[in-house]
């Protein structure tokens, strides 16, 4: 057995057909047909997602103006303002004094200052004066003190339970 | 790269009319090149008509991005190679694909093949022109089982013939000792 002539001499390859033109023409014809098949099926699918994503974006909007509804505030303020009616201020203010931490200080200010505005008299004269003091008494203690009520004050400089003593 | 294959990537990358003609040039003048490089693994005319296809259809797509830093055929039998082996491998999971034993004929006379069969020794073979660096590999491919000449595989590649002889001498060398070893052991 020889093992001077090299290994590949002994393995030799026989000889295949090759197909004709043709068949590669067919193949290019094919390769050409689904890659424009695939750019229409890119596209219809880019434009199904434009549809749809409107569709659900339409509906979204369309919802929030249902539930956007500018009477519905309307009447729960008008339900709700016929019930406060009911109450008298002290009540409310007894019950906003005990209910302090579900208001927040803004609301706490402005409603202060509505009051204030307003100049509800809370207190009679009858339930804060003493028997032995007058109303002249206190405009002349007001006047020696130079207490000016008519300046301004910053409201943010009282504690939030001092505005509530009206 | 040669002239005729820049001609072609441009007029592809161009499009239109003009490009698809280019394309079907291409086709008919690397298909036969291929569609070898694809049957001597297969043996099957069906299985490599679809591999040939897969091959054309990636070709089609991806030519336009082609960056030119190997030659067009490189590419080509790169993008066959692994077309090739990924089918391969999916249509042994689904049936037991025997190497073809049609395309090479074992000669007697050598102490190392006797005794193995014409399956075995191809398997062999084609392990060995796995770890082959590519353009070992190409010419070896072109020349060994395509039977082309020297100046042929230039006018395909680009590169010299003295280039593409020392190449093929190489590869053979490797070829013959990675043989040797598989089937000696």
């Amino acid at each position: 057995m020889s093992k001077k002539k090299d290994i590949l001499d002994h393995v030799t390859v026989k000889e295949k057909n090759s197909p004709s033109e043709d068949f590669f023409h067919t193949l290019a014809t094919e390769a050409i047909k689904r890659q424009k098949k695939g750019r229409i099926i890119q596209r219809s699918f880019r434009k199904s997602l434009l549809y749809y994503g409107s569709a659900v974006a339409a509906i979204f909007l369309f919802g929030l103006f249902i539930f956007k509804d500018p009477n519905i505030p309307e009447t729960i303020v008008k339900k709700t303002t016929s019930n406060l009616s009911q109450l008298s201020e002290i009540e409310i203010i007894e019950y906003v004094s005990c209910n302090l931490d579900d208001y927040y200080t803004d609301e706490i200010i402005e409603l202060a200052s509505v009051v204030l505005e307003n100049e509800v008299d809370l207190i009679s004269e009858e339930n804060f004066l003493p028997p032995n003091i007058q109303i002249t008494d206190i405009e002349h203690y007001i006047d020696d003190e130079e207490i000016d009520f008519y300046e301004e004050t910053d409201l943010y400089e009282f504690d939030e339970n001092e505005l509530l003593i009206f | 790269m040669t002239t005729r294959d820049k001609k072609w990537i441009e007029l592809i990358k161009t499009g239109g009319n003009a490009g698809e003609k280019a394309f079907h040039e291409l086709s008919v003048f690397y298909g036969p090149r291929l569609y070898a490089q694809i049957i001597k693994i297969t043996n099957d005319t069906t299985l490599t008509k679809d591999i040939l296809q897969e091959v054309f259809i990636k070709t089609w797509l991806h030519l336009p991005k082609f960056e030119e830093r190997s030659t067009l055929y490189s590419w080509l039998y790169r993008i066959t190679h692994n077309e090739t082996i990924g089918i391969l491998r999916k249509e042994r999971k689904r049936t037991h694909l025997s190497i073809n034993n049609e395309i090479v004929e074992i000669l007697p006379g050598h102490s190392t093949l006797e005794g193995h069969s014409a399956e075995e020794i191809l398997s062999v073979l084609y392990a060995a022109i796995q770890v082959l660096p590519q353009k070992q590999a190409e010419v070896f491919e072109l020349k060994y089982f395509q039977q082309q000449t020297f100046k042929e595989i230039e006018a395909l590649t680009g590169t010299s013939q003295g280039a593409l002889k020392a190449s093929y001498h190489i590869a053979k060398k490797k070829i013959t000792a990675f043989i040797n070893l598989k089937l000696n052991h």
